[in-house]
């Protein structure tokens, strides 16, 4: 894993130093990270139902590979491996994944944490059956290079889970105006409009990739309901899933 | 410390019928859970009745615990409510409504056993021990038993009843009100059947419920001010039955009182907060009134099944049971039914004493919601039955008898 880190091109430095300074904070519901926790029951909803058989049962996700690419401190990696998924969990922030490490320690689950760049992954020929990159695609240099190599890890009949903001007017207005700004929900700088991604721009690569996309929906904030939710609006905030056909 | 620490998701202190329904239910939703309760190894009698409405009932049965149950119950199937001497003033038939009874009145010691047996079948025997002290950690709580054990979960329910131990221990304060009423509660046999009848007499001084048991027998629950209610329990018991009689009036022949009467002066106890970081009140140590001791017991499982709701939803998204954001929701949706409850039971001097007909069995029936009770017969009943969506939000699945 040495040489890891070093790859330049899936990585913006100044991104990873901003979120290096988070790390510590990463796992506090009511830190700075409180958005991500707050959105978790919606995404992790969607992605249970893309994969899952029953989702009655603990452990839905039994005996599935999944990947998550830009794990952080493991807010999505922890729920996947209680889910039953053997989880490789990737993140160019080292200090994200030693927090990451520890805490999964803490809550007993093995996850496998490696400071690998997406391109070795993908490269090396891994494959899995669920692949997460959620609020991930808008910090990277290049979103197309980083959706392909995405698609390239899914397994045949395998799942692709992304999530990220749209590049709308109502994007713009409500995640860095308001939840940087006014409402402080997020740290200052988090996000960079120019970043945004429209849910066609994150399709187009999945497809020359050989994924279809099946299913697509808004994340939507319900101040009043305390909460995220899925939703038909995909102008703010959206998470899709594409197939590998097997 | 040196002992083996434990884990579990949920660890229940109590198990009285609130606490047991509380490990049932989360054993059930496949969510690990420990019960303990100092008492749980000794002899148990508990010889008191509990009304259970008809949307607790089915929580029973969707717990798996009502069909062992079923046949040691006395349903209620009829609500007669007459004020003074006026002899009919209101009377409900649930066959009306085609929910089936509006309620069960059930002795308690055949719910803890029927409870306790589907506890055995679950794996989740109550343990007894007693929680001597807990600190919260990041993640967890770490609660220190009397038997030496230390046990760390995600949630930490107090179901300890009306003294709550964790309450005191979380430092949550209560609210007692006190009124100026004390019930006498006795059990009747009377010469003629009951007909599954449910009846409230109205007195200027107080209510005069009665509900029906097995056989032909029924259960008293008599309101008088403090000072006639001391006389009264102070009669030999042939005078006491006279009295009795007198506000009996024959409506199920003559009567006769098995054993002494109990008296319970009316109070009631609120905590100030149901929820505290991954403490959570439920039952009695959340809001008791004396004396009918279903009071709020239905109220009370309806909080028990929203939780168990919302952790079950969590634990199968990965995510852990005592998530702040679960019992967040739980909390906002208890501040309302209990704020439900207070606002019924400040105003329980004139209830108890000559308040709106029908409320003293629908209080009888366990049930806090007399204020929100809109003019409408049916509903009412729904009330009663407990099978009305609150101010609160749609009713938990469980109430809907629906598994989780």
């Amino acid at each position: 894993m040495a040489r890891a880190n070093a790859s330049p091109a899936a990585v913006d430095p100044d991104e990873i130093a901003r979120f290096d300074r988070l790390a510590a904070e990463w796992w506090d519901p009511a830190g700075p990270m409180a958005p991500l926790h707050a959105m978790n029951p919606a995404r992790l909803g969607f992605i249970r139902d893309q994969v899952a058989v029953d989702s009655g049962m603990r452990r839905p996700l039994d005996g599935v590979r999944a990947l998550d690419i830009g794990c952080g401190a493991g807010l999505v990696a922890e729920p996947l491996a209680r889910m039953g998924a053997r989880v490789t969990a990737i993140d160019a922030a080292s200090a994200q994944l030693e927090a990451a490490r520890r805490h999964a320690a803490v809550e007993g689950l093995e996850i496998d944490y490696q400071a690998a760049a997406l391109a070795d992954l993908a490269a090396g020929g891994q494959r899995f059956d669920l692949v997460t990159a959620l609020e991930v695609v808008e910090h990277v240099p290049d979103p197309d290079a980083f959706l392909g190599q995405a698609a390239a890890c899914v397994a045949p009949g395998g799942v692709l889970v992304g999530s990220t903001l749209n590049r709308t007017l109502a994007a713009l207005a409500k995640a860095i105006i308001g939840a940087e700004y006014v409402l402080g929900l997020l740290p200052r700088g988090t996000h960079r409009f120019s970043k945004f991604v429209r849910p066609s721009e994150f399709a187009a690569p999945l497809t020359v990739a050989g994924l279809q996309v099946t299913a697509i929906r808004g994340l939507h904030y319900r101040a009043l309901g305390g909460g995220w939710a899925l939703g038909d609006d995909v102008s703010v905030n959206y998470i899709l899933a594409a197939v590998r056909p097997g | 410390m040196s002992e083996a620490r434990l884990r579990t998701e949920v660890l229940i202190a109590g198990a009285g019928l609130t606490g047991l329904t509380a490990a049932t239910a989360f054993a059930s939703a496949g969510i690990d859970c420990r019960i303990v309760d100092p008492a749980a190894g000794g002899p148990r009698s508990d010889a008191r009745t509990t009304a259970v409405t008809c949307g607790s009932q089915r929580l029973y049965a969707a717990l798996g615990v009502w069909r062992a149950l079923r046949a040691r119950t006395q349903p209620i199937r009829r609500i007669r409510v007459a004020e003074d001497d006026v002899p009919l003033f209101l009377h409900f038939e649930c066959d009306d409504l085609g929910e089936g009874p509006v309620g069960h009145i059930v002795r308690n010691d055949d719910l803890s056993g029927a409870l306790r047996a589907r506890l055995e079948t679950l794996g989740v025997p109550p343990v007894a021990s007693a929680v001597e002290a807990f600190e919260e950690q990041p993640g967890w709580v770490r609660t220190q038993l009397s038997d030496g054990s230390v046990i760390d979960s995600r949630i930490l329910i107090g179901a300890d009843g009306r003294a709550s131990p964790v309450r005191d221990l979380a430092g949550i304060g209560t609210r007692t009100h006190a009124y100026r009423q004390t019930a006498m509660v006795c059990t009747i046999r009377h010469t003629e059947p009951h007909h599954d009848t449910a009846v409230e007499r109205f007195f200027p001084a107080g209510p005069f419920a009665v509900l029906p048991m097995r056989g032909r027998r029924s259960a008293v629950v008599w309101t008088e001010p403090h000072r006639i209610a001391a006389r009264l329990m102070q009669l030999p018991a042939t005078d006491f039955r006279v009295e009795l009689a007198a506000r009996f009036d024959g409506m199920f022949g003559t009567p006769t009182v098995e054993g002494p009467p109990t008296a319970f002066p009316l109070s009631l106890v609120l905590a100030r907060r149901h929820v505290q970081g991954r403490v959570v009140l439920v039952g009695d140590a959340a809001h008791a009134l004396h004396p009918i001791a279903g009071q709020g017991f239905n109220l009370g499982l309806r909080g028990v099944a929203l939780l168990a709701e919302l952790a079950a939803d969590h634990v199968r998204l990965g995510l852990e049971p005592g998530d702040p954001r679960v019992l967040a929701e739980y909390a906002g949706c208890r501040r309302i039914d209990t704020a439900t409850l207070v606002a019924v039971t400040d105003g329980v001097n004139r209830l108890f004493s000559n308040g709106l007909p029908g409320l003293g069995v629908v209080r009888a029936l366990g049930l806090g919601m007399v204020n929100s009770i809109p003019p409408v017969k049916q509903a009412l009943m729904r009330q009663a039955m407990g099978i009305a969506a609150g101010m609160a939000g749609p009713l938990p699945r469980l109430i809907r008898g629906e598994p989780i």
